[in-house]
Order: C-alpha cells, then structure tokens, then sequence
C-alpha cells in the first residue's frame, strides 16, 4: 500500500516536549508554546489552564504523540485497511491507494487512550454525493432506497456519544485531557448527518472500534501485514481474537469492524445491546459478537466508569468519589467542636461525695489524674465532670462529653444512633441522601458556567473537608446542631459552610449570602422557637436517624428548606 | 505534658495487670509513644496459637486523638489489610467514635475481640470479608494456615 499523507507522522504538528525546552500546552485552544518564549499564559487565547508538559504527562491529543513507533502510522490508514479482505465486501475506495486526502468531513476518528489502553472509534461515513468515485457509494446507496439511514445512523451515533461520552475510559482513572475536560466532546457536537437541511444523504457507514490494552498502546499498523489466518466473514461483524493477531510490539489488540448498509447496522446494534441487561451471562443473544465486545460495552454503560480523571459525567461517579473523599477522611465525620461560649458557660463546682458516684474514686477521665474533694471540676450537662482544661480541650474540638459522647448543648446523645449508623455508612437511607443531596449540589451554582461549576464543586469538598456534619435525622424530623448549643433552621438561601457544624468563616461565600445571612440574624429568635418545637416532638426519634454524612447534612439543608417553603 | 503523663499512667496500669495474652513492651524505652504488643490468637478463633506483633502509636495530643494500632505480623482477617502495614479497621479507634476517657485497655481487649469476631461489613480486605461471610470454614482455614505461617 502506499503511503498516505498523515497527521502523524512525522511528529511535526507537536513541538519537541522532550528536548531541554519546556513545552506548555493550553487546555482550552490547543496551543503550544515554548515557556520561555511565553510563559505559562497561553499567548493565542490568553487561558490559564495550561500544561507543562512532561513525558510522564502529555495532554496534547495521543495519535499526535511523536513518539509513535515506527510502523504505527496514521489512523487514517485504518480506514483503508481491510485485514478480512472479503470479496463481498471488497470496496474500491477501500483499496484504493490513490484514495485522496483524509480530510473528508465524512471520516471521523477518535483515540480515547487511558493510562491501560485507549479506545480507537473510527466511523466512515458515505454520502450520496460524496467526492469520490461511484463506487463505493453506488454500492451502499443501492440495495436500501427505501430507508431512512439519517435515522439509523443518528441513533448509532448517539449511542456512541451517550457510551463513550466525552472522553471515556474504561475503568481507567487517570488524567484528563483537552477534548474531556473542557468541551463536549466531538461525539455530540461533531457529527455530520447530512440530509435534513439539504446536505447529502447518509447512505452508508463503517464504525471501528479498536481497543488496546497495556501501556502506551498504538493502533495497530494498518498497512503492515496482518499476522494469523484472516477470518471468513461469517456475519456483518467480526473481529480479532486478542490472541491471534497482535500488534508488531507484541500487545494484544481487539479489532471490531462494522460495516452494513445503515438497516443491517441497527440490526447489529441490536444484537449488541441486547445482552447487556444480563450480567455475567454468556451472550446468546450476539452470537456474531465476541464477549469481550459486549463487556466493553458493557464497561461503556457502567456508570462507576463515567469518569475521566478528575471529571466525571454521572450522578454515581460523582457519588463514589464523594464517598471516597468521605473514607479517605474519616475525622470529617467526627462531631463538631461546642462553640467556646458553650464551653464557658458549664458550670464549675467544687468536687464532692456525690459526684464521685459509688466508686468513690476521684480521677478525671481525660487526663486520668486523681481529682480530690474540694478540687474544682468543670461539670458537664450529662453529669460526668473533668478538669476544666481537660475537658475544655476536648470539647473544643469535638462537641461529646468523653465519656458518653453526649453533646453539652443539652440534647439527645448521639452515641449509639451514630455509632450505628457508622458502621453501616451504606444503609440505603444513606445512600440516597448522598444521591439526592449530590444532585443539587452542581445546580447551585449552575449559571456561572463550567469552571466556576468546577469551583462550586471544589468549594463544597473543601467546606465538608472541614466541616462536620452533627448527628441529623431524616430531613424535616430531626434538627440538631451542636455548634451554637442552640437549634437553628437554615435557608436554603444561607451559605452552606457558613452554617455547617465546625466551619470556619467561608472564604467562598458570595456577597448576597452575606446579607442573607445578616437578614436572618433578625428572624433568628422566631425561628429559633419554631425549631425547638420541632426538637422537641421529634426527639424521640433521634434514635432512628440516619447516618450523619456531610452529604445527608447537605441534603437535610438544601431538602429540608425547599419544602419548608412549599 | 498530660499525654505523656497519661500514658505513662495507663503503660504501669497494663503492664502490672496485663490482660491476659498480651505483653506490652516500649519500641524505645525513652519515648512511651510507641508500644510493641504481643498478642495469642485467642482460643476459639483460627488464630489459636499464633503469636502476633502489633504496633501501637500513641499520638502527641493522646487522648484527644485516638492511637493507631497495626499488626506487624500478616494476619488473614476482615478487618486488618493483609500486606506489610497491617492496618486494622476497629470502631473504638475511628476518629468519630473515639473518646478521651477509651483506654489503651479497653482498646486491647476490643483488638483481641475482633480476632474472635470479624465484622465483616466494616471491612478492609475484601477478599477474606467474602470469605468469612461466604466459605466460613474455608475462611478458618486460611487464617490458621497464615497464622501458623506468620505468627510464630
């Protein structure tokens, strides 16, 4: 086969990273610079977000890489290759080697490449007036007058687009890169369906998936030799085993091809999707498709993969990483500290007979030193007593007398709900207040745009980080805040860190918050006794709260209030 | 300092009376943050006869913070990650449970009873927690094949 014009080739679209210049590549253009010509702003759109890039760290798109070992040419030429090399499906255009320029807008190539292995997702389109000989086209054109291929191949395409979703990688956290992070993606924007405004019409197609696995995969030599017996086509897909055939370097790869007139391809998508529902079950229903297919696609669908790095497009990748930021720092969910007044107003007295209780042993429990009679202890509201500097260290960093956990603003203790519902953090109550608390969390801020959107979600880790949830019920039955000593209905208008349990004062909060806030330090009183109603006719029930995750706290505000207002 | 007066308190409080299986000594006899441990695999677990070495840290603001316990000897259990830090999972020492007046005693005896019962929903090796819930004879005899393994 002759050489193809290539993108890649010979790495020159790229600047050399790996010499002693440092390179900085912009996330939101694609440009490159050298640092020391324009530092670390992108000199074209002026964007901050921007990379030095490294060997270890290229963000610049993969089938570009100048490193690409001899003999992995262009993707392009996939499209060009036929390892089956069927008569019946024999195309002209395909062998052609005089096939012109890649640039058509009805070739479409994408690399998703994890840190594992990437995922090559070519698609050749053919329209009824495409510029190119008459007979590849003819061929598809012909046996499907009847059909509406725009249909079919927009449902293809937006299968694709909702599997693969703006960068996907299977299971494979790792970084992001300029097509993930900061647009859509070229699957829901990028494709060109001709016919509806007067374009050409879909007549055919061709999709590809390659998948590499190990490090630092390559598509595959398109014009090389392909090594093994080629298959027969038995049916309209097939693929190579990851055993026979493998890449010159030894990787293994997984080559499915598609090519059908756009009624037999949906038939295909069918056979496809169809046993994804069952689980672990052999596929009887694709019996043309090999299993490794469907569990690819069944990876594609799982919602614990729509991640992309530090980027996730579900509500349940959201979820897990918020759950892993919640084990991975467990004293978050530690009891907020009492308000230093609190702890100034516990009463002192002298210590006698009767609180030494029937032990008749003085000792403070803190500091394990004997306490004699006469000696002044700090007494807290459940009774047990400490030194005052004993338990005013305590106290001051968590709100639970240290003995019975029992918080000193004279409310129900939390010991053995919160104990309970900590071992079992993924009680289904749980669970779902994360879900419904996540879910409102990105809304907040919604219309300040993508990276603020980013900031938003940054800005709530670091409050929770921080901050400590107190023992909460079920939203709108239990209110109990420990940090005042006092119960208190937040807005939903209130900012959130401002009023979380042991937050600090909120650099984030915004100026309208602000005045908020002030303008409920006026209604506090009314709503004050409003809660202390509600404490009290609920208190009971304290026992049967859920768990107390800064999540669930999130929920209870943001739930609580909305139906307040109802 | 008051941790260090504590602990000191609570080192001659379990030395004189040691529970029984367990023998404490200091890493470094200058420094009564650091505890060697020597535990028995208490009888009636598959952990029976086995000796196993724990390391507990007590930290500087101790008891305001909990100690951290891990085993230094590998030890096949739900709730200890079965590799070179042998970090175990017990509610006493969670930050969000601990309290001052817990005791390096009590903390102890609470490690001695997670030998004799897992709690295989709080786990931290996966593997031996489906084990234990789902193959229990299996699971015993692992752990008494890695304790006669290990646990010398």
């Amino acid at each position: 086969m002759a050489d193809h014009p290539t993108r890649s080739g010979g790495g020159s679209r790229h600047l050399d990273a790996s010499g002693p210049r440092e390179v900085v590549y912009c996330h939101s253009c694609d440009n490159e610079w050298y640092q020391d010509e324009s530092g670390l702003t992108c000199p074209r759109c002026q964007s901050e977000i921007t990379e030095i890039i490294t060997a270890e760290s290229d963000p610049r798109p993969a089938n570009d890489d100048p490193q690409t070992p001899p003999g992995f040419h262009s993707l392009h030429n996939l499209r060009n290759h036929n390892p089956w090399a069927d008569p019946d499906f024999a195309d002209p255009d395909f062998a052609d080697p005089d096939f012109p320029d890649p640039d058509f807008p009805d070739i479409e190539e994408h690399v998703t490449q994890g840190p594992g292995g990437s995922v090559l997702f070519s698609r050749t389109i053919r329209t009824s007036n495409a510029p190119r000989g008459p007979g590849g086209s003819r061929r598809r054109r012909d046996p499907m007058p009847d059909e509406d291929p725009d249909h079919v191949m927009r449902d293809f395409q937006n299968m694709i687009g909702n599997m693969m979703g703006p960068g996907f990688r299977p299971g494979q956290p790792g970084r992001s890169g300029p097509d993930t992070l900061f647009t859509q993606g070229p699957y829901a924007t990028g494709f060109r369906v001709g016919g509806s405004n007067g374009g050409p019409q879909v007549v055919g197609g061709r999709f590809t998936f390659t998948t590499t696995t190990g490090p630092r995969l390559r598509p595959r030599d398109a014009n090389g030799p392909q090594r093994g017996s080629p298959p027969p086509i038995d049916d309209l897909a097939t693929y190579d085993s990851p055993s026979s055939p493998t890449s010159p370097n030894g990787r293994s790869l997984l080559v499915i091809s598609i090519r059908a007139p756009p009624d037999e391809l949906a038939r295909l998508i069918g056979g496809i999707l169809g046993p994804i529902g069952h689980d672990g079950q052999p596929p009887l229903t694709a019996p043309g498709l090999p299993a490794s297919f469907q569990a690819l696609f069944s990876a594609m669908l799982n919602p614990a993969n729509a991640r992309s790095g530090d980027a996730v497009y579900t509500q349940e990748a959201l979820d897990q990483i918020i759950s892993t930021l919640m084990e991975q720092h467990p004293t978050s969910n530690a009891p907020g500290p009492a308000s230093p007044d609190a702890i100034a107003a516990l009463p002192k007295k002298k210590l006698d007979e009767k609180l030494l209780g029937p032990e008749g042993k003085g000792e403070c429990s803190v500091c394990m030193d004997d306490v004699a009679i006469g000696d002044e202890v700090v007494l807290l509201p459940c009774n047990h007593w400490f030194h005052e500097t004993c338990a005013g260290a305590w106290l001051s960093e968590h709100n639970t007398c240290p003995i019975c956990r029992k918080g000193i603003d004279g409310e129900a203790a939390p010991s053995n709900s919160r104990r309970s519902s900590q071992s079992a953090p993924n009680s289904r109550n749980e669970y779902r207040s994360r879900r419904l608390s996540a879910a409102r969390m990105p809304l907040r801020r919604a219309d300040t745009g993508g990276s603020a959107r980013n900031q938003a979600r940054l800005d709530a880790i670091r409050g929770l980080g921080r901050a400590t949830p107190p023992e909460e019920g079920i939203p709108g039955d239990t209110r109990r805040w420990q940090s005042g000593g006092e119960g208190r209905e937040p807005q939903e208008s209130d900012d959130l860190a401002t009023r979380m349990p042991g937050s600090f004062s909120n650099p984030y909060r915004r100026p309208s918050e602000t005045s908020e806030t002030r303008r409920r330090g006026n209604t506090s009183a009314s709503d004050r006794s409003g809660d202390s109603r509600r404490n009290s006719h609920s208190g009971g029930s304290g026992g049967s709260s859920s768990g107390g995750g800064p999540m669930s706290w999130l929920r209870d505000r943001l739930g609580g209030s909305h139906r307040r207002n109802d | 300092m008051s941790a260090q007066k504590r602990i000191s308190k609570e080192l001659a409080e379990v030395t004189n009376s040691p529970p029984e299986g367990i023998k404490i000594s200091l890493v470094d006899e200058s420094n009564v943050h650091n505890w060697n441990i020597t535990m028995d695999g208490p009888e009636g677990s598959p952990y029976a006869g086995g000796k196993f070495q724990l390391l507990l840290v007590l930290p500087t603001d101790y008891p305001f913070k909990p100690p951290k316990m891990n085993f230094k000897t590998r030890i096949w259990h739900p709730n200890v990650t079965f590799d070179e830090h042998g970090s175990m999972c017990i509610g006493i020492l969670k930050p969000e449970a601990w309290k001052p007046s817990s005791k390096i005693m009590s903390v102890l005896a609470a490690t001695q009873n997670l030998l004799v019962e897992p709690v295989p929903d709080d786990a931290v090796e996966t593997s031996a927690a489906e084990m234990f819930k789902n193959d229990r004879p299996k699971f015993n005899k692992t752990a008494a094949e890695y304790t006669k393994k290990y646990a010398k």
